[in-house]
């Protein structure tokens, strides 16, 4: 009981803070609602017990990247009141969108209820739940059956620090913007 | 009681914000934070998965797609950062720019 009290409670930061993103003029206001969505994700992680992604939804996504985002703003000065029209009117690519992830979001739902088994396994029955896997079997699985996809992973975050750094290092002789 | 439906929901919502902002918004700044969304309702999906069959590769590619989210992030912002360096961004120029 107390656990969907608190799913609908995070759900609902979530989705607000996510709605107020989309919708502020201002990017540092965006930038604030961003992190409140993370963290509430955060939380949904907490509770689903996946305290591994919970650590680094808090870390990285809500700590490190919007951070970044800040920085970057207030370096740029992008963060001031900004002019004219805010959004494009794409409406007929995002009816179609919405039609095609509803209907994966349905065909998803019905794949799940069509199996008896994983049916009863509703996450609060304690009686029929599944233990919930543990950080040691994470690595297990992420050192083990990924381990190319880790290191794949880890030759794109290098390429994308040596391209940053490649991007925005400053040419001789000009002095101005990031110092 | 919750089922895994309910997780389904919230990422679906989620993901669909996320692709509001990309397609919609014309600031490339918010653009990148709607990706960051999009990609934070993928890993929903995927950490519920992994609890409701109680297996942990959805937990180690949630952590992969992390990883992913953070390089975007970075390469991302260099792009803007070296776009507008050493120009006042409220200036008349920026529509064109921040446009897509």
């Amino acid at each position: 009981m107390s656990n969907s009290v608190v799913f609908y409670g995070l759900a609902g930061i979530a989705v607000l803070s996510a709605a107020l993103m989309v919708t502020r003029r201002r990017a540092m206001q965006s930038a604030a609602c961003l992190a409140v969505t993370l963290l509430a994700t955060a939380g949904i992680f907490l509770q689903l017990q996946s305290r591994i992604l919970f650590g680094m939804q808090i870390l990285l996504f809500a700590g490190a990247i919007v951070a970044l985002f800040v920085t970057v703003m207030k370096r740029l000065h992008l963060d001031g009141m900004p002019q004219g029209k805010q959004f494009v009117r794409r409406i007929g690519t995002l009816m179609l969108i919405v039609v095609v992830l509803g209907g994966e979001t349905a065909l998803m739902i019905w794949s799940v209820r069509k199996r008896p088994v994983a049916r009863l396994l509703a996450f609060g029955s304690s009686a029929a739940a599944k233990i919930a896997p543990d950080a040691r079997a994470v690595m297990r699985s992420l050192f083990g059956s990924y381990l190319l996809a880790f290191e794949i992973a880890v030759v794109l975050l290098v390429v994308a620090v040596v391209g940053a750094v490649v991007m925005t290092k400053q040419k001789a002789g000009r002095g101005d913007a990031l110092d | 009681m919750l089922s895994i439906e309910h997780y389904f929901f919230l990422s679906f919502a989620l993901f669909l914000l996320g692709v509001t902002g990309v397609v919609m918004r014309r600031n490339a700044l918010v653009v990148l934070m709607s990706v960051e969304l999009i990609l934070n309702a993928v890993n929903i999906n995927l950490a519920a998965c992994s609890r409701w069959f109680g297996d942990a590769s959805g937990q180690a590619v949630a952590i992969l797609l992390v990883v992913v989210a953070i390089a975007e992030a970075v390469v991302g912002l260099a792009i803007i950062a070296a776009v507008f360096r050493g120009r006042d961004a409220k200036s008349g120029d920026e529509k064109e720019l921040l446009s897509w």
